[in-house]
């Protein structure tokens, strides 16, 4: 029961920021092809803009990782 | 790094112009600058702005006619391998009268040739192509013809449905009923998938009737080209077919003629290209220039260790009689000053990611190197496996001998070797070939395992995040010492105390130093906040994100487990198999995904490290990029 309410918690943690980073992706993805067809200088600057919610996954991979390894 | 600029001032007698510009133009390393600030100062009626007089206005617009004719024949004629150019003719090192009427007229009567070459050659390639649909057509339909023909009385039309819009055949139907009051006959003969042809059958009387018909109702009549618009449709068959066999013949002998005329051509034309761009270029650029009653002015930036070669050579040609001054630079033109980014040929591939970015403004510091030493260690640190590496190595190996001629492929293909060196390092401290393969073949990790590691994973990951940081800040704060900007010097040494401090910490917190760590760090935490917000004002506040910043560099962890973790289920599901071949099979298209994806994301993942986290406390972009009036390479003087 504890073991899987672990592995629950852990998914949350990674699914839940993956959806948050999905759908920010998605608004800045769009806007910045928008963006690099009108000007495609600003190619660069979309790429940074694109991959700055990634942190949110990349957060809740870490905190999935502490639930799994600190409360096994 | 950037490389340090000197402002010039060129002042010589007007008659001097033509042979100043040339040596600029020969020099290749002055940036003209056509809006200097102290110009705006003088009074317009001393020194005005350089007015290109109409001889050389006249010249200019028989260059660009010529220029306009050179363009259309090069991009008429096929190109040769640069390699096979012929030895090239020469181009004058003036611009005369007499050259560009006689240049004209050899390149008009040429490209007359190959207008004419190309036009036959468009003829027979339609023609090949239009009678490849009617052979279809009409191979279909000749049975039928050869049968109607044995007939005097009638006549016949052939036209083509397409299957989409068969349900027109009873319309038509109903029609030809009616026109020819029953007296028809269609034969259907299906061409292909999308095709049907149809033969419409009728009494030589009814022949325009149909014709009207057919405009009527908008079917296409099968319409021949013009070579055999009046033959009967059977004759028109054989005359297909004939013409099958010749036009490859014909559009071959075309092709030969025009290749031919390339190599004898193309090598001569392609340096008049560039002797006529240089020539205009030498003449719009006067108009960036500055002229008093009887001396000509030119402002410009030069590389300061190219100074003295330009002011020898000015010495040499002009034999004294021009100037070359360096001029101090106003407060307000820091800003336009050009960025000239130059580097040693090992870092200079890297130069393309730092110009993803706009810039970085003069007086700032070119971030090229530490993307050069940073970027391949985050690449190796996320992909990390032998055979990964291997792999990409190999590739970028031969992309690079393959597109040796190509510049922007050849740059990358280089950064991915460096990368690639870096994965198979990193792989032999995880001791990961292939996944877990090289464990199974006993290879042993050095550093950790990273599918069990975790948390070592996770303090190797922070650790260098750490020291990127700090680097960024302390270059941040060498710019901010180099421009005396006192604010920023404080706001960057709290902003490094406060790093500091949480790393002291949370080295004391885990065990990696003593618990009086913590203390130390406590207290270093404490002087730096204030201090950052008394010196900085409340924006400064935003340091902090710098301790942000650093677990951002969990992506070094998090996505190199996840590609590791693909490596593991690809060997897996190939042992799952059961057969080895397709157990074999399985494993390499599922490694290749994984490689395919542990190129672009780990690429991104370590640029966005660099540009988002790195860049953020040094990195000021918005320079002025550094154009040289140069001349085009493949000029040679007669």
């Amino acid at each position: 029961m504890e073991i899987g309410l672990i592995a629950i918690g852990a998914g949350l943690a990674i699914g839940l920021t993956a959806l948050a980073t999905g759908m920010a992706q998605a608004r800045i993805g769009a806007a910045a092809v928008g963006a690099i067809l009108e000007k495609p200088e600003s190619f660069g600057t979309a790429i940074i803009l694109l991959v700055i919610p990634e942190t949110l996954v990349i957060f809740g991979f870490t905190i999935a990782i502490l639930i799994l390894f600190t409360l096994k | 790094m950037i490389v340090k600029m000197t402002k010039i001032r060129i002042m010589g007698p007007k008659g001097l112009l033509p042979t100043v510009t040339d040596l600029l133009h020969g020099f290749g390393r002055v940036h003209i600058e056509s809006r200097p600030p102290e110009v705006q100062k003088i009074d317009e009626i001393l020194l005005r702005r350089f007015s290109i007089e109409a001889p050389a206005l006249h010249d200019k617009e028989a260059l660009e006619t010529l220029l306009e004719q050179v363009k259309k024949v090069l991009l008429l004629l096929p190109a040769p391998a640069e390699e096979s150019w012929p030895a090239r003719v020469g181009t004058p090192s003036g611009v005369t009268d007499r050259y560009l009427k006689e240049a004209s007229a050899k390149i008009g009567s040429l490209a007359a040739r190959v207008d004419q070459l190309v036009g036959k050659k468009k003829v027979y390639t339609d023609e090949r192509s239009i009678l490849e649909r009617y052979e279809k057509i009409l191979q279909v339909l000749s049975p039928l013809i050869s049968q109607v023909r044995e007939s005097r009385d009638l006549d016949y039309l052939g036209i083509a449905i397409r299957i989409k819009e068969k349900d027109v055949i009873p319309l038509l139907e109903q029609a030809m009923a009616r026109v020819t009051k029953n007296q028809y006959e269609i034969f259907y003969a299906q061409v292909d998938a999308e095709v049907l042809a149809a033969l419409l059958v009728f009494p030589k009387g009814s022949y325009a009737q149909v014709k009207s018909l057919l405009w009527e109702e908008n079917i296409g009549e099968l319409r021949l080209p013009s070579s055999i618009t009046n033959k009967p449709l059977g004759e028109a068959f054989k005359i297909i077919l004939q013409k099958r066999r010749d036009l490859p013949r014909r559009i071959q002998a075309v092709d030969r003629e025009l290749t031919a005329l390339s190599g004898r051509w193309y090598g001569s034309l392609a340096e008049l290209r560039a002797w006529l761009e240089n020539k205009i270029s030498e003449i719009l650029i006067s108009a960036s220039f500055y002229e008093t009653k009887m001396t000509f002015v030119i402002y410009g930036w030069v590389p300061s260790r190219g100074l003295e070669g330009l002011r020898r050579q000015l010495a040499e040609q002009s034999g004294g009689r021009v100037v070359i001054d360096s001029v101090p630079v106003d407060e307000r033109e820091q800003e336009r000053i050009p960025v000239f980014l130059s580097n040693p040929p090992f870092l200079r591939p890297f130069e393309r990611f730092t110009r993803i970015l706009p810039l970085p403004k003069y007086g700032t510091i070119d971030p090229t190197p530490y993307i050069a030493i940073f970027f391949p260690l985050f690449f190796g640190m996320i992909i990390g496996d032998i055979g990964y590496g291997a792999l990409v190595l190999i590739a970028a190996v031969i992309v690079r001998k393959r597109f040796r001629g190509n510049e922007f492929i050849r740059d990358f293909a280089s950064i991915f070797t460096v990368a690639s060196v870096s994965s198979i390092l990193w792989g032999v401290l995880y001791g990961e070939l292939f996944g877990d393969l090289g464990e199974r073949l006993g290879l042993h990790p050095i550093l950790m395992n990273r599918m069990e590691g975790f948390l070592q994973n996770l303090y190797l990951a922070l650790a260098v995040g750490a020291v990127h940081i700090l680097l960024g800040v302390g270059l941040g704060i060498f710019t901010a010492v180099k421009h005396g900007d006192r604010r920023e010097i404080w706001v960057k040494c709290s902003s490094l105390g406060l790093i500091v401090g949480f790393l002291l910490m949370a080295a004391g917190i885990i065990g990696f130093l003593p618990k009086s760590a913590i203390t130390a760090g406590l207290l270093l935490v404490m002087v730096s906040v204030p201090l950052m917000i008394i010196r900085g004002g409340a924006s400064a506040a935003m340091e902090i994100h710098n301790l942000v910043n650093i677990l951002s560099y969990l992506r070094l962890m998090g996505i190199g487990v996840a590609s590791v973790a693909l490596a593991f289920a690809a060997n897996k599901l190939g042992g799952l198999v059961g057969n080895v071949v397709l157990g074999i099979l399985i494993g390499s298209i599922l490694h290749a995904l994984n490689l395919v994806f542990g190129i672009i994301s780990p690429t991104i993942q370590s640029l966005r490290l660099h540009y988002v986290e790195f860049f953020e406390n040094f990195f000021q972009g918005g320079g002025r990029e550094y154009k040289p009036f140069k001349k085009l390479p493949h000029e040679r003087s007669a």
